[in-house]
């Protein structure tokens, strides 16, 4: 073969004859000469769909799917168990059998019987004992053990669940000892429902509880849209009531109230004060109500020991923070939703069938029955609507609720006979009539306030979760629709109170500590920060820069003593240098004028761009003597569609709300405010 | 829908008090109704309700949706018409919308008028000397008008 044959042999590409007659394509002949790569073909796509290496469980919404589903079936819906099945055994891998806790604990149990025996064997006999045989010896260190216990004044029981009233007159009363797991909530107080959302959500360690902050799925947007649209349920048992018998003159000195709350018509929602004579005696924000000889308030838990400690020295106060639990409804339909799981006895409630646009401060109180024992329902009603929402501004209160909500013997009754959650799965219909279970509902902030004895919170969170539409929330969620709402959160947008100052300072702590443990590359540079601390509103500096600023107009100023000195002040350097220097972290904010501490007010605004929390708030442009105030809380509102933010400025003379500009915390740009709404 | 109040509506006799206007909008309705209803505001604009209500028919239209089946089937199946509903000074507003929709955009529209009562809440503001001394009710009647847009289905 010549070579130019050769290489023209070597490009041509083998193929198959293509079954041209004549320049026409022979249709069988063609299929018969391709017939087994178009089986293969096909058989492959079928084997691949056979073979897929998905789990049953990645099919269902994220919602549904569990962390153990790969290897517990039970984690998966009944109507998937058996493919799921199908699918685990068709895996050969062999389990290694490792220890466990639990055998662990066994081994360390032998051991120490094994210790005790010996112990025993050496002293022959167990002291205090001559009988001979093993069952008298048991039955006389029983009595032994039971005349122990019987000094220590245990709580009497009426039920089988063991619920019990934890409550104390003018002394803090003991935590609860909780059913299980004790060891482990002796510092930090468990809900009720704990077990339920330590597996669901973000659990957080505070004020002496452990509750929960936020599901641990993304849930900003649903959240919101549930709100608006639905339900959300909050279990807050987590904030603190106590109780005390109604006097006018102590409840007028610690909260501004109308004569509808003093009369028991509806509750308040408001600023607490030592006395309310004093504006800058203010506590912190709670919730009170007056009715049927007793006062109920229900506040934050980091104001509770300081409001406790000023009642005590006024009227008998009943500690009942273990004692009343509570569930937070947000949305339109949380009456109705109430209405689906619970049977009570008021004429109102039965009745809501509606979208709620009731008052701030309407308020009902009744008697249900266990929830677990009723099915869902539909709740229907032919009243009118309007009828109704007249009906309910004076809204008849039952006595048997109220006593039995607010009085210690009360709550120890309604735990009679409460029945476990085994026995009612147990008995279809349960021959023992239970008790009646007094109800608190109350409105504030635009939320359901759901009060009951502590140990009924789970039972009836229990049967909200039943509801399909509804969705449970934690504390992030109560930022979120205040903060939607234009509704400032306490403590956070409380910073001229202590202890929103406390919390300001320890956002700035965390913040810092966060930021230390970045490797130096991932460090961002403070540069444009002129000496404002980086990680939260820094009213330490605006305090002092108003003041350098209002103090004189010449070039040169004295600001305070150092070192014996008047110290003279040149310029901003030097400025900033004082400030740093005498830094003492204490607050020195205030909403009323007040000698040595920052006059502020707060503001409602939104702009068009990001406004995060702990953004500073310029007026004019961005200069440090231009610096008028932070935000506090503020984001991306979806309710508003737009970015907002609640924040405080100065109320120096030339500060308004014209011009006023936001800079986010460590960056250089800077968004104009586009609306301001200016707040009492 | 909001309650709309315009002065010829405000209750005649003078009462010192916070005027709160209670919701017309009160039933719970079932989703189907919620998504094919749109309620005009006298705060919505003429051209943002228009789209909002072209958005909706075109959920329905099998040539424009042609990913989502949801709507063609089930529960959504029984739609024929979108609501809009507009009372008191959104009225007129709500015309103009049904006139667009049925000669511009060629639709089949029905229109459909009616009022609806609403309570208007009076609350005494105790800081006041000369207030009111109790929480006043006042119901009032309201028009309003409600159309009807045909869904176009082949």
């Amino acid at each position: 073969m010549d070579k130019k044959s050769k290489i023209f042999h070597t490009r041509a590409i083998r193929t198959q004859n293509t079954n041209y007659t004549n320049g026409q394509l022979s249709i069988p002949d063609f299929l018969k000469s391709r017939a087994f790569e178009i089986e293969s073909f096909e058989q492959s796509q079928l084997r691949t769909k056979t073979a897929s290496s998905t789990r049953v469980f990645q099919s269902l919404p994220r919602s549904m799917r569990r962390r153990t589903a790969s290897h517990n079936v039970k984690r998966i819906p009944k109507r998937l168990r058996n493919r799921a099945l199908r699918e685990m055994s068709d895996t050969n891998v062999t389990k290694k059998k490792k220890i466990n806790g639990r055998d662990r604990y066994k081994l360390k149990m032998r051991k120490k019987l094994m210790k005790l025996a010996i112990r025993i064997r050496l002293q022959k006999h167990i002291p205090e004992l001559t009988n001979e045989t093993i069952k008298t010896k048991l039955k006389a260190l029983n009595l032994q053990l039971k005349e122990i216990d019987h000094k220590k004044s245990k709580p009497q029981l009426n039920n089988l669940m063991g619920s019990y009233d934890i409550s104390s007159v003018n002394e803090f009363s003991s935590r609860p000892m909780g059913k299980k797991y004790h060891k482990r909530q002796q510092m930090f107080v468990w809900l009720n429902t704990h077990v339920w959302h330590a597996k669901r959500f973000h659990m957080i360690k505070r004020y002496g509880y452990q509750y929960p902050l936020s599901p641990t799925m993304k849930c900003y947007r649903p959240m919101n849209r549930c709100m608006r649209n639905h339900c959300v349920a909050i279990d807050t048992s987590w904030y603190d009531c106590l109780t005390f018998d109604f006097n006018e003159s102590v409840v007028k000195s610690i909260m501004k109230v109308t004569n509808g709350v003093l009369k028991g018509e509806k509750s308040n929602f408001g600023l607490i004060y030592k006395d309310t004579q004093d504006p800058t005696s203010v506590i912190g924000e709670g919730l009170m109500f007056c009715s049927n000889g007793k006062v109920l308030v229900r506040v934050h838990p980091s104001i509770y020991g300081i409001l406790f400690n000023h009642l005590k020295n006024l009227v008998e106060v009943e500690d009942c923070r273990y004692a009343l639990g509570s569930i937070e409804l947000i949305g339109p339909q949380s009456l109705y939703n109430l209405n689906r799981i619970l049977r009570s006895d008021s004429p109102e409630l039965q009745n809501f069938v509606y979208n709620d646009s009731l008052r701030d401060g309407t308020t009902l109180s009744f008697t249900i029955k266990d929830p677990r024992l009723s099915k869902l329902i539909k709740p229907r009603s032919n009243i009118d609507y309007n009828d109704l929402v007249i009906s309910m501004s004076k809204p008849q209160h039952s006595q048997l609720a109220l006593d039995g909500l607010l009085t210690s013997s009360g709550r120890t009754e309604s735990y009679k006979d409460q029945l476990t959650t085994k026995l009612i799965n147990r008995v279809a219909e349960n021959p023992i009539s239970p008790a009646d279970i007094p109800v608190l509902l109350t409105k504030a902030q635009g939320k359901w306030i759901l009060m009951c004895p502590w140990f009924w919170v789970l039972p009836i969170f229990h049967s909200l979760k039943k509801i399909p539409t509804l969705k449970f929330g934690g504390e992030s969620q109560l930022e979120q629709y205040c903060f939607e709402r234009n509704i400032p959160r306490y403590p956070r947008d409380f910073p001229f109170l202590s202890s929103g100052w406390e919390e300001n300072q320890l956002e700035i702590k965390l913040g810092l500590l966060k930021y230390d443990k970045l490797p130096k590359s991932k460090q961002h540079h403070f540069d444009h920060e002129h000496g404002l601390i980086p990680f939260g509103p820094d009213w330490e500096f605006l305090y002092y820069s108003r003041k350098y600023k209002n103090d004189d107009l010449s070039s040169e100023k004295t600001m305070g003593e150092f070192n014996g000195v008047q110290r003279v002040i040149k310029n901003e350097l030097e400025l900033i240098e004082y400030i740093n220097e005498s830094r003492t972290n204490e607050l020195c904010v205030s909403i009323h004028p007040e000698p040595k501490k920052l006059h502020i007010k707060p503001i409602t605004l939104a702009v068009n761009g990001k406004c995060k929390p702990g953004a500073r708030i310029y007026q004019g442009s961005v200069n440090l003597f231009n610096l008028v105030g932070f935000v506090t809380s503020g984001g991306n509102n979806l309710l508003e569609g737009s970015g907002t933010g609640i924040g405080f400025i100065c109320q120096d003379e030339g500060v308004d709300h014209a011009n006023l500009i936001i800079r986010n915390m460590g960056s250089s740009n800077t968004f104009p405010v586009q609306r301001v709404v200016a707040k009492a | 829908m909001s309650v709309e109040t315009s002065k010829h509506n405000k209750v005649k006799h003078h009462i010192n008090g916070k005027h709160i206007r209670h919701s017309a909008n009160n039933r719970i309705k079932p989703s189907v109704e919620v998504e094919t209803t749109f309620l005009v505001k006298s705060s919505t604009p003429f051209i943002s309700g228009v789209k909002k209500i072209s958005k909706i028919l075109d959920k329905f239209n099998k040539t424009i949706n042609r990913t989502n089946r949801k709507y063609q089937g089930g529960e959504y199946k029984k739609v024929n018409y979108i609501t809009v509903k507009g009372m008191g000074k959104a009225i007129p507003k709500t015309l103009s919308m049904a006139s667009k929709f049925q000669d511009e955009m060629d639709f089949k529209v029905d229109i459909l008028t009616g009022s609806i009562e609403v309570l208007d809440e009076f609350e005494p503001d105790e800081t006041k000397e000369d207030s009111i001394e109790d929480t006043v009710y006042k119901k009032r009647k309201v028009s309003y008008i409600e159309l009807r847009i045909w869904l176009k289905r082949e």
